[in-house]
């Protein structure tokens, strides 16, 4: 018996001794686990998917502020602006944009410092570049449509700020892009720092980057079928089912497009179904993109002409511009006829930087980049026409309570800023 | 320093295993009893004559023991002859001893009759305990509530926790069958953990709080597979100077279920059966008395059929059971059946050895229909028409119901499975050492599948959604006690043990969407599929110890502390520590203290417990998604190092005494309970790139409030008693530091959480409404709860027993009803204003109706289209009549029987609510999952529970 129950004891000693109170737990990753070069397929992919998922919420809240369309309904679970397009901090707006624009940002930038301290060949790899890449259209994202920067939790800052990121970005993706034998994403990097390089000013630079450009180049934001939230949200907002949130009715484009029949601007109706969810708004639909996977451009070369021509309105050039704002047009047939587009005419700069705005919001539209333009024209003052927005708070998205409730630099009683041109009260 | 919790409960359990130090009883000296004889007899109460079923028998220094039946008697076999002493005790009664001397072969009869005691301090308590120990000796609160005495017909547990105890609320949010309730034990302790209390069965741990809730399913509580025919008692203690020794689950209470244990004798048959009526009581106003549900309501059919043997020999005791239920729901195709076996063997192979092994199982099948706010919720589609989802006609046009009964094509079909399996080792080698170690494990298991099929009315094209989940918990506990006589009037227990509990939970969710068309199918068949799966495992260890020092049998100072460590931890947290001190005083055992005044205890009692956070909480993690076909990570949770669980300490002082010879028993307890490092979500700036909110330890929460329970016998005579019982529970909740966080819930100052919203200044003026925005109304929780009880025993053996609840003080968020007055025909409890001016021909402040000066102010803001969520923040005071019953004996011998009996019970047969709640049923306020979250919110769209009405045959043979 006093065998037994020795023999009892050690039993119960070695059964208890080998378990410990750690728990290796399957499903959600382990941030550790990234380091291993194996995931980082996953890690770019993942930034990806971020980038994805602020170019959505930016665009869907942005897009209208910009007047590139008009909202017709509400989208669940995304309550409706209480002033739709005027970007107001309160609700969810700023909130939705905001936050998935950062993450996208963060992500992208985590991805890379993670493969940079991983990676032995992180200066010759196609995925430290595609890495880099996105970080670039990421910064490019905030620098273009938030009225003020927050890096790290950090106070606010100039929007510069971001724009001066995506340029370092830029510009090392094309490096490691060019030392990895990638020339697509090399491109993608030159057009990209072309189009930040606008923003900040550096004419040279950006002329230099968008002449490098082939006209037909594209790189494009590619998105997936399933769930919504990998979908191409301005397209799946535009469907009659579920939301049918999306119209043309009442901007530029609407009337534009039955004039011209610009195919970059195509859009329809049915007759079957007159209204949007809101019976107040007719039914007209986008049809750029006509599915939900479509992608969107986040570069091209069509776009570097825009900045090679505005470039030129800069530096007085306005024929030049014209011209270059005109090429764009050649080739394109109408949807009506099939007689092609009417160019456009200026007999002056003002007129020029009008045609060189028009065809901008054409040949982006629906891209996230108009409020990021319409700003940038209305804060340098330049001449010629666009869209009244005198009826709009600001044109850029203020920084979200969320930030500002959990940021230890802000509060909630923030300053935003506001419209130059607004006129309302 | 995990490892180091382990390494003292393994050294702990080699100790207590090993033989050095202890003295084994000699193996082998069990007497043969060639001589032996038969006592029997019958247990009745000292009063009333009744006869006890239930009595423990049994022969003091032996084995040897039995169970009375449902008539009382007993019979107890191989008595060795000689003078032996019997003892009967039964919850309740005081304890009887009788001494007899037995010749071989022939039968003694031994009577006895047990006087009631309403405090019964040397009564065998276990819950909260380091092992066993006498009520006078515990400094805490503890409730014993006797299930198999009760007279109701319960269909569940939590039925008969309704109102069975002061300090508890057991909450049934619908009248789905299947449906779970939410229990609560002085209230909420955290705000964004779990507050149900811990379960044990039998010593062994239950696995989760509930059943996985999904694809508008009723969320099924763990508790309801355990059928009430076989449980005698439930232990319940609910907060942290009670519950110590259970570490990081516990600061919720702790609820201990004990199942029927088999007795010496022949085999005794016990056969039940239970034919069940239930309807759904009109819950609405006059005009709208079910809110155009009634063809979808029903008087709906039960039966419950229970078959258990007990018996056993000298060493050996069974108790086996089997119940088969098969119960409609009072709403349209809603049905659940269910089948459980149960099995409990004790075995006694030497004299210092008991083992026992229970096992269960069950098996619940049911479907329901989804409710609440959802497309195919027929209750929604009902009260919200014409503004629903399926056609738009409204409740009086006559395409009315073909349109809902598209609705009736979905189908959603549940399966839980249930095991639990317990072995525990009772070894005393000693009368000085007792030792105990009991193995554990339970497993729930649910199949779910949810089919709209093709053409189906919200869905064309159909879908199907199946679920597996599954949640298993394995659980090894050891304690030694020692005990000691210091002097002869000091007496110390020294305590020690161990517990690791390890859970693992796995949930495989399945979607495919686009039939190929009519006809069953199965995912496969769909056109687009997606598959998510789920899993976790978390491991908990805690070691304890703990002193009791006993001077002169009534004064008693126990010390104790916890240590636990734990895989939800942070790596940076360590362990936490859980210390308890309490104190019992029995002072009408004092010389200066007359017999007449009674019998009185004293108890004081300060201890810990925490509550855990969730398996990922404390590590940053990614959530891997499939994206163009691609894995991708992106950011799902921030993590804290730092996190550890929450800590409640709670104070308890009370008193509990019987007086007037018996006649009048009181229980009163004051506690306060703090809560610190409450686990909060705070807020993370997006910039950091995770946004949402992590969980961190920056909170402070605090309960206050007492628990009086009474019970008083009005008259005591053979041929009549009648008792009388009431229970009256406070509870103050506050929010004492948010540690930054804002919340509009959960605010400092305020009751956690809040119920807060838009007030109504001039409610009774026929003018616009005056708004308070964002005030506070009270709390989600009741402030105070009110249980009258009685029972009455009549002659011939027929009782009676009522029970009744009051909740009131608490408010509540009335989204459903503001949903009919914002986009549906109007809300419920506005009937009396539409009759003034119609809904639809207010338009809001400034409107000019030719009515409108007859239009209270409260009206005009909540009842139409312009009402805001926020105005609808409502008294939620109600009191119900939770059960009536009555059982006696059948007067004729059933043939073969040794007795019967026939119950009828009734439950939620009346209701009375606030005037001022404007809304469908009070208890209808829901979550998806009301056992793991906070209570206290929101009235939803549900069908309140049934009434019910039981009939019921028992018969022993």
């Amino acid at each position: 018996m006093r065998r037994s129950r020795r023999l009892l004891g050690i039993l119960t000693l070695a059964l208890l001794a080998g378990c410990d109170l750690t728990a290796d737990n399957p499903g959600p990753i382990q941030d550790d686990f990234l380091d291993d070069p194996g995931a980082h397929s996953a890690i770019v992919s993942g930034i990806e998917l971020n980038l994805v998922q602020g170019v959505n919420m930016v665009g869907f809240f942005g897009s209208e502020a910009a007047k590139e369309y008009t909202q017709g309904g509400r989208i669940h679970p995304i309550k409706l602006p209480p002033n739709p397009g005027q970007l107001d901090r309160d609700e969810d707006l700023p909130n939705n944009a905001w936050n998935t624009a950062h993450q996208a940002r963060w992500v992208a930038e985590d991805g890379v410092r993670r493969l940079r301290q991983t990676r032995d060949d992180f200066a010759t790899s196609p995925l430290a570049a595609r890495a880099l890449l996105y970080a670039g259209y990421a910064n490019r994202l905030l620098g273009e449509n938030m009225c003020e920067a927050v890096i790290d939790e950090s106070d606010a800052q100039s929007r510069v700020v971001h724009l001066e990121r995506a340029e370092g970005y830029f510009s090392e993706a094309r490096e490691v892009a060019m030392a990895a034998d990638e020339p697509v994403l090399a491109t993608a990097a030159q057009a990209g720092r072309a189009s930040v390089r606008l923003f900040t000013g550096d004419l040279v630079g950006a002329d230099q980057d968008a002449a490098g450009v082939p006209r037909d180049f594209q790189f494009q934001l590619e998105f997936g079928a399933n769930p919504e939230s990998h979908r191409n949200f301005i397209q799946f907002i535009s469907n009659n089912n579920p939301y049918r949130a999306h119209s043309v009715y009442e901007t530029y484009y609407e009337g534009y497009y039955q004039e011209t029949g610009d195919p970059r601007v195509r859009w329809d109706q049915d007759p079957d179904v007159p209204t949007a969810e809101f019976e107040w708004v007719p039914w007209y639909f986008q049809l750029k993109y006509t599915e939900v996977t479509s992608p969107m451009n986040l570069s091209s070369g069509r776009e570097a002409v825009l900045i090679q021509a505005e470039i030129a309105l800069e530096a007085g050039s306005w024929q030049e511009a014209v011209d270059l704002v005109n090429s764009l047009r050649e080739g394109l047939v109408s949807d009506h006829d099939g007689e092609p587009l009417p160019l456009w005419e200026a007999d002056n700069a003002e007129e020029a930087w009008t045609a060189l705005k028009r065809e901008r919001g054409i040949e982006l539209w629906l891209e996230t980049r108009r409020l990021g333009d319409l700003w940038r024209w209305v804060e340098d003052s330049t001449p010629g026409e666009m869209e009244d927005v005198s009826d709009r708070i600001r044109l850029c998205i203020p920084i979200a309570d969320s930030e500002l409730q959990a940021n230890p630099n802000l509060s909630l009683d923030h300053p935003d800023p506001v419209n130059p041109l607004y006129t309302g009260s | 320093m995990k490892r180091v919790v382990f390494a003292t409960f393994v050294l702990l359990l080699s100790v207590s295993a090993s033989p050095s130090g202890v003295h084994a009883a000699p193996i082998g000296i069990e007497a043969t009893h060639d001589q032996t004889g038969v006592v029997e007899g019958t247990v009745t109460a000292a009063v009333t004559a009744q006869p006890l079923a239930g009595a423990q028998v049994y022969v003091l220094d032996s084995d040897l023991g039995a169970l009375t039946g449902s008539d009382g008697t007993y019979r107890i076999e191989n008595v060795p002859v000689g003078e032996v002493t019997v003892a009967a005790q039964l919850l309740g009664f005081g304890p009887a001893e009788q001494t007899a001397t037995i010749s071989e072969g022939e039968t003694v009869t031994l009577n006895f009759e047990m006087a009631e005691e309403a405090l019964a301090l040397d009564a065998i308590v276990v819950t909260g305990q380091a092992g066993q120990a006498r009520r006078r000796e515990i400094g805490h609160s503890l409730t014993q509530i006797n299930v198999s005495d009760a007279v109701e017909r319960a269909s569940t547990l939590e039925q008969l926790l309704q109102g069975g105890a002061p300090g508890v609320r057991v909450s049934f949010t619908d009248a789905s069958v299947g449906s779970g309730a939410a229990i609560r034990l002085r209230g909420n302790v955290s705000v964004t953990q779990g507050n149900q209390p811990l379960v044990y069965i039998d010593g062994v741990r239950q696995a989760a709080d509930g059943y996985r809730s999904g694809g508008n399913t009723k969320q099924a509580s763990p508790l309801d597979d355990i059928n009430p025919a076989d449980v005698e008692r439930m232990e319940v203690i609910k907060g942290a100077a009670a519950s110590t020794l259970y570490g990081s689950e516990a600061a919720a209470g702790v609820i201990q279920i004990f199942t029927r244990r088999g007795g010496d004798g022949d085999p005794q048959f016990t056969y039940e059966t239970d034919q069940s009526v239930s309807w759904v009581r009109a819950w609405g106003s006059d005009e709208r008395p079910r809110m155009n549900m009634d063809p979808w309501l029903r008087t709906a059919h039960g039966q419950r059929h229970n078959l258990s043997v007990q018996g056993g020999a000298e060493r050996f005791r069974y108790h086996v059971s089997g119940s088969l239920t098969d119960r409609d729901g009072a709403q349209v195709d809603e049905f659940e059946n269910r089948y459980s076996l149960r099995s409990n063997v004790s075995v006694n192979p030497t004299e210092s050895l008991a083992v026992d092994v229970n096992s269960m199982f069950s098996h619940h099948a049911f479907e329901t229909q989804p409710s609440g706010n959802a497309l195919a919720s027929i209750f929604f589609n009902v009260y919200r028409a014409p503004n629903n989802f399926v056609g738009g006609a409204r409740a009086e046009d006559p395409e009315f119901v073909d349109q809902i009964n598209l609705l009736r094509a979905r189908s959603s079909e549940t399966t839980n499975q249930r095991q639990n399996l317990g072995i525990t080792a009772n070894w005393t080698p000693t009368d000085a050492l007792a030792t105990r170690v009991t193995f554990g494990y339970d497993r729930l298991q649910q199949d779910q599948m949810v089919v709209l099929p093709f053409g189906y009315v919200t869905n064309p094209d159909g879908s199907i959604t199946t679920a597996d989940w599954h949640n298993e918990a394995v659980s090894v506990d050891a304690v030694a006690n020692y005990e000691v006589g210091v002097t002869e009037s000091l007496r110390t227990t020294f305590s020690a043990g161990g517990e690791l509990v390890q859970r693992q939970e796995h949930s495989m969710v399945g979607s495919g969407s686009g039939l190929p068309g009519p006809g069953r199918h199965t995912l496969s068949s769909t056109a687009q599929q997606s598959v998510s799966q789920t899993g976790l495992l978390i491991r908990t260890g805690g070691l304890f110890v703990q002193n009791m020092l006993d001077f002169s049998d009534r004064y008693f100072i126990t010390t104790g502390v916890r240590v636990d460590g734990s895989s939800v931890f942070g790596d940076d947290f360590g362990l936490e520590v859980y210390p308890k001190l309490s104190t019992s005083y029995i002072i009408s055992d004092e010389a200066f203290w007359p017999d007449h005044w009674g019998v009185l205890q004293l108890r004081a009692a300060y201890g810990f417990a925490g509550r855990a956070p969730d398996a990922f909480d404390a590590v940053r993690t990614w959530t891997p998604t499939s994206f163009r076909d691609q894995t991708s990570f992106t950011p799902s949770n921030v993590g804290n190092p730092e996190l550890g669980p929450e800590r409640t300490g709670e104070l308890e002082l009370g008193f509990e005494g019987s007086f007037l010879d018996e006649r009048i028993g009181i229980d009163f307890t004051y506690y306060r309970q703090n809560s610190t490092d409450a686990l909060l979500n705070v807020g993370q700036s997006p910039s950091l790139g995770f946004g949402g909110s992590q969980i961190v330890n920056v909170g402070e929460l605090r309960n206050t409030g007492f628990e009086l329970g009474t019970n008083v016998t009005l008259v005591r005579s053979p041929d009549l008693a009648w008792d009388l019982g009431l229970n009256v529970t406070t509870n103050q909740s506050e929010i004492l530091d948010m540690g930054g966080v804002v919340s509009y819930t959960l605010v400092e100052g305020q009751p956690a959480p809040a119920i807060r919203g838009h007030r109504i200044l001039n409610k009774d003026e026929f003018a616009d409404p005056e708004i308070e925005r964002d005030a506070f109304f009270g709390p989600a929780e009741p402030t105070h709860i009110i249980g009258l009880s009685t029972s009455l025993n009549l002659p011939y053996g027929v009782m009676v027993t009522a029970r009744g609840e009051y909740m009131g003080g608490h408010y509540v968020n009335e989204f459903a009803s503001n949903l009919l007055a914002q986009r549906g025909p109007g809300a419920l409890g506005c009937d009396h204003a539409y009759r003034i001016v119609p809904h639809g021909e207010y338009s809001g402040p400034g409107d000019t109706h030719p009515n409108l000066d007859q239009l209270r102010a409260y009206d005009r803001a909540l009842c139409y289209e312009s009402s805001q969520s926020a105005m609808w923040r409502l008294p939620q005071d109600f009191a119900r009549l939770r059960e009536i019953s009555a059982r006696a004996p059948l007067p004729v011998t059933i043939p073969g029987t040794s007795d019967a009996f026939v119950t009828l019970s009734a439950r939620n047969l009346a209701r009375w609510v606030n005037h001022d709640f404007y809304s469908h049923d009070p208890e209808t306020q829901g979550a998806a999952n009301p056992m793991g979250s906070l209570t206290g919110g929101s009235v939803t769209d549900h069908v309140p529970a049934p009434a019910t009405i039981t009939a019921s045959l028992r018969v022993t043979f």
